[in-house]
C-alpha cells in the first residue's frame, strides 16, 4: 500500500545510498511509480552494507532494503549506447528523474539535463549533490560528517567550551533531512509543470540544506549576535537533562504554564532541585510525575529499546514490508490513513520485462537479445 | 501591510498559517517552518492578524536591535490576511483543523498515539535522537536550534504538497496529518533498524571511526576508508597509521583511541587550510568545522549566493537552484 496521492507519476530513480534513493522512496510512499535503475557494472553501493543472509549478496542489505521499498527494479547499462537510448526513451514516458551521482557524471553518461529535456520537455530532474552543481567546490565529495562540519551544524553542537560534535554514521543527519526536502522540491516542480507545461532542473546542495536548518543562526551570526550557548527549542522556565537513581537520563522541559505545579513538585525551578528530585527515584517514575504536573518529560530512549518488544513502538518510523522485513516508514498521513505495509524491495532487474515490454514496447525476442548482450541484466557483472 | 503575492513554483497557492488555543511552542515553530518553505517556493502565506502577540518574537537568538533572528527567518514574506475558499490551512491546533471547511488542511501533532506534552528536547529523548551525540558519563547533546520543529514543518509541507498535487492531477485534496515524534523517529530509522535487526550496538559511546579532531586554529572532520590509509599516513606524517591494526574499519574501531592519539598529535601544530589543501591533493575529502560566519564567507557559498539580502537584512535562500537560479531571484525578477 502507498498513500496514492502521486498516482500516475512515474519516477526514474538513479539515486544511490541514502540521499537520492530515499528521495525516491518518499515519492514511492506517496504513490508514485518509482523504477530504480542500476547498471550491471554499478549497482547501488548501499547493497554492500551489513548484508548477512543467504543468497545473492547484493540482495541482503537491511538499509538497502529499507530505503528501496515500494519500488520497481530495472538493471540497464547506461554506459552502453543502446542502454542510454533505451533510458532516454523511458525519460520520454516519465515525469521525474532523481540522481545523486557526483557532479558531472550524468553529463559523462550523456544524459545531462539538456539531453533529458530534448527527450521530454516536461521532465523534472532532481540532482542532489554535496555542494551544488556550480561553484569552485562543485566537484567535492562529502559525507554526513563533513556536511555537518561545513554547514555550521557541528559548530553549534557542543558542550560548553568543548569541541564540536557530529551525529556520525549512526544518523548522518544531513542525509536524512535531504530526502524529505528533495521530495518536496520535486512535488513543487510537478505543481509548477501542471501550470507551465515545462520541466525543471532542481540543483540541490546538501551543504546549503544543512545550513538552512540553522538559518536563524546565520541571521544572528551576520548580525554579530550568535550566542555562545546555542538554544535547543523555544525558551522554557526550566529545561534540563538529569539522571534518575537507576542511571537513566530524562529530558525535562517545564513551560510557564506548568511552572507552579512543577515548582510545587520539585521544590524550586532550578536545575539543582530538578536533579535532586529525579535522582531520588527511577527515571520513568520521575518523568511520569513531571508530566502529571504539566511538564514535558521523557526518558532518553536508546535505539536498542526499540528492539525490545515491550519497549516503545516505532510508530511510522519503521514499517513492515510484505515479506515481513522492517523497512523505513513514512510519517505523512493523508485522508486519515498511513502508508501501510510496503511492497518489499525488488530483486535486481526484476522489472526489466515490464520496462522493456510494458513501457518500451519491445517483444520477448528483443528483450532476450538485450539481456544476452548485457544491456539488461539481473545480476551485477562485477561479481562474476 | 499586505502579504506579497507569491511568485515561483507554487504561485497561486494560498495558505493560512494559524495557531490557536490548542497550539504548543514546538508546534508554532513547525507550523511557521512549513509556511516558510511554502512561501519560499512561491505560495502566498498568511498569518492571521487576530491570532494575538506572536511569542516567537521573543525567542532566541536575539539580534542587536532586540528582535528575534528566529522570527525574522520564519516570517519573512508572510503577512496578515483572511481565509478564502480554496485556501489551505496549516495548524497545530486540533480544534482549528477540525473546524476547517474542507480537506485542504494539515494538522501537526506532538505525537500520534498519546496526548502528552512535548518539547524539542523531549521529542529527541523519546525518538532515540538524544542517544547519538555526546560523551559517556555526561548528559547527551541535543541537535541545535529548532530541529524538531523544522523537521516536522518540512514533513507537514510535504503532506500539504502531496494533497495539493493530488488535486492538481485530477483527484481530491486529502487532509494531512503528521506528528513531530513520528517525524523524529523517521529521521532515526537507520539507528533503529540496526538495533531492531540486531546488526550492531549504537548510541552514545559507540565506536565512530570519523571524529572531529582539533588542529592549530580550529577543528577538522577527517574522512577515510581502507584504501585511503596510505594517504592518511602521508598527510599525518605518521607511519604507524600503516600498521595492520588500522588497515580495516573493524581494526580501526578496535583501536580508535590510539589512532586518534596519533592523528591529534599530527594535526596539533598545523593550520586547517594547510591540512585541507594537502588532503585535497591526496584525495581525502576532509572538511573544516566552520561557524555560520565562516560558512557564509566560504567561496563556494558566496559563488552560489547562499545568503541573499532581504528587506530586513541578510537571509539564507532556499537551498536549491531552479533551472540554475535561486527561487528568490526569480521572485524578485532578477538573476542569481
Amino acid at each position: 500500500m502507498t498513500l496514492q496521492a502521486l498516482a500516475g507519476i512515474r519516477v526514474l530513480d538513479l539515486g544511490i545510498v541514502t540521499a537520492g534513493a530515499a528521495t525516491s522512496g518518499v515519492l514511492a510512499d506517496l504513490g508514485a511509480e518509482v523504477i530504480k535503475i542500476e547498471g550491471p557494472t554499478y549497482i547501488d553501493p548501499f547493497r554492500d552494507w551489513q548484508g548477512t543472509g543467504d543468497g545473492d549478496w547484493w540482495e541482503q542489505s537491511p538499509p538497502y532494503r529499507a530505503t528501496n521499498r515500494n519500488k520497481k527494479s530495472a538493471c540497464l547499462d547506461l554506459k552502453s549506447p543502446r542502454g542510454r537510448d533505451l533510458f532516454l526513451q523511458l525519460v520520454g514516458l516519465s515525469d521525474v528523474v532523481v540522481e545523486n551521482f557526483r557532479v558531472g557524471v550524468l553529463d559523462k553518461l550523456g544524459i545531462g539535463f539538456e539531453t533529458l529535456r530534448q527527450a521530454n520537455p516536461r521532465i523534472v530532474l532532481a540532482s542532489l549533490s554535496s555542494q551544488g552543481a556550480t561553484g569552485p567546490g562543485a566537484g567535492n565529495v562529502s559525507f554526513g560528517s563533513t556536511l555537518e562540519a561545513s554547514s555550521g551544524l557541528a559548530h553549534l553542537t557542543r558542550y560548553p567550551g568543548g569541541k564540536p560534535q557530529i551525529t556520525g554514521r549512526a544518523l548522518n543527519y544531513p542525509d536524512q533531512i535531504v530526502s524529505m526536502f528533495a521530495a518536496g522540491a520535486v512535488m513543487a516542480a510537478l505543481v509548477e509543470r501542471q501550470r507551465t507545461g515545462q520541466g525543471v532542473h532542481i540543483d540541490l546542495a546538501q551543504r546549503e540544506l544543512s545550513s538552512f536548518f540553522v538559518g536563524e543562526a546565520f541571521i544572528a551570526a551576520l548580525d554579530g549576535a550568535l550566542p555562545e550557548d546555542y538554544p535547543v527549542g523555544p525558551p522554557a522556565m526550566l529545561q534540563a537533562l538529569s539522571r534518575g537513581e537507576d542511571g537513566q537520563w530524562i529530558a525535562v522541559t517545564i513551560p510557564a504554564s506548568a511552572s507552579a505545579a512543577a515548582e510545587h513538585l520539585i521544590g524550586a525551578l532550578t536545575g539543582q532541585a530538578l536533579a535532586a528530585f529525579i535522582g531520588g527515584r527511577p527515571a520513568a517514575e520521575g518523568a511520569r510525575a513531571l508530566r502529571r504536573a504539566g511538564a514535558a518529560a521523557e526518558v532518553v530512549v536508546a535505539a536498542r529499546d526499540y528492539a525490545d518488544p515491550h519497549g516503545p513502538a516505532p510508530g511510522n518510523a519503521l514499517a513492515l514490508d510484505d515479506a515481513g522485513h522492517q523497512v523505513k516508514g513514512q510519517p505523512i498521513r493523508l485522508g486519515g490513513r498511513d502508508a501501510g505495509t510496503a511492497a518489499a524491495v525488488a530483486p535486481l532487474g526484476r522489472d526489466n520485462r515490464y520496462v522493456a515490454s510494458g513501457l518500451l514496447g519491445l517483444n520477448d525476442a528483443q528483450y532476450d537479445a538485450l539481456l544476452a548482450e548485457g544491456i539488461f541484466a539481473t545480476r551485477p557483472r562485477t561479481t562474476e | 501591510m499586505t502579504t506579497p503575492l507569491g511568485h515561483g513554483p507554487l504561485s497561486g497557492l494560498r495558505i493560512i498559517e494559524q495557531v490557536g488555543a490548542g497550539s504548543t511552542d514546538m508546534g508554532r515553530v513547525a507550523v511557521a517552518f512549513a509556511g516558510l518553505l511554502a512561501q519560499r517556493f512561491g505560495a502566498t502565506v498568511f498569518r492571521p492578524a487576530d491570532a494575538g502577540p506572536d511569542p516567537i518574537m521573543q525567542w532566541p537568538p536575539m539580534l542587536a536591535d532586540g528582535s528575534s533572528a528566529l522570527h525574522r527567518f520564519l516570517t519573512a514574506g508572510k503577512g496578515p490576511g483572511d481565509a478564502q475558499p480554496g485556501d489551505y490551512l496549516l495548524s497545530d491546533d486540533p480544534d482549528l483543523v477540525a473546524a476547517w471547511s474542507d480537506d485542504r488542511k494539515v494538522l501537526i501533532r506532538p505525537t500520534l498515539d498519546e496526548a502528552r506534552p512535548q518539547s524539542d528536547l523531549t521529542v529527541m529523548a523519546a525518538s532515540g535522537l538524544l542517544d547519538i551525540v555526546g560523551e559517556v558519563g555526561r548528559a547527551p547533546l541535543a541537535l541545535p536550534g529548532y530541529q524538531m520543529g523544522y523537521v516536522a514543518g518540512m514533513v507537514a509541507f510535504n503532506a500539504l504538497l502531496a494533497s495539493h498535487l493530488a488535486s492538481v492531477l485530477g483527484g481530491k485534496p486529502l487532509a494531512g496529518e503528521i506528528a513531530v515524534l513520528e517525524a523524529a523517529r523517521w529521521l532515526n530509522w537507520k539507528n533503529l533498524l540496526s538495533e531492531v535487526s540486531g546488526q550492531r550496538a549504537s548510541g552514545v559511546g559507540r565506536a565512530e571511526e570519523w571524529q572531529i579532531t582539533r588542529c592549530k586554529d580550529g577543528y577538522i572532520a577527517p574522512v577515510f576508508r581502507d584504501r585511503d590509509m596510505p594517504n592518511l599516513a602521508r598527510l599525518m606524517r605518521e607511519p604507524a597509521l600503516l600498521e595492520e591494526r588500522f588497515a580495516t574499519a573493524a581494526g580501526r574501531r578496535r583501536n580508535l583511541a590510539e589512532m586518534y592519539r596519533l592523528i591529534e598529535a599530527a594535526l596539533a601544530d598545523r593550520m586547517a587550510q594547510d591540512i585541507l589543501l594537502e588532503a585535497v591533493e591526496l584525495k581525502l575529502p576532509f572538511a573544516q568545522v566552520q561557524s555560520p560566519e565562516q560558512v557564509a564567507a566560504d567561496p563556494q557559498m558566496q559563488h552560489r549566493q547562499f545568503i541573499v539580502e532581504g528587506p530586513l537584512g541578510p537571509m539564507p535562500r532556499l537551498p536549491l537552484l531552479w533551472n540554475g537560479r535561486s527561487v528568490e531571484a526569480w521572485q524578485a525578477g532578477g538573476e542569481a
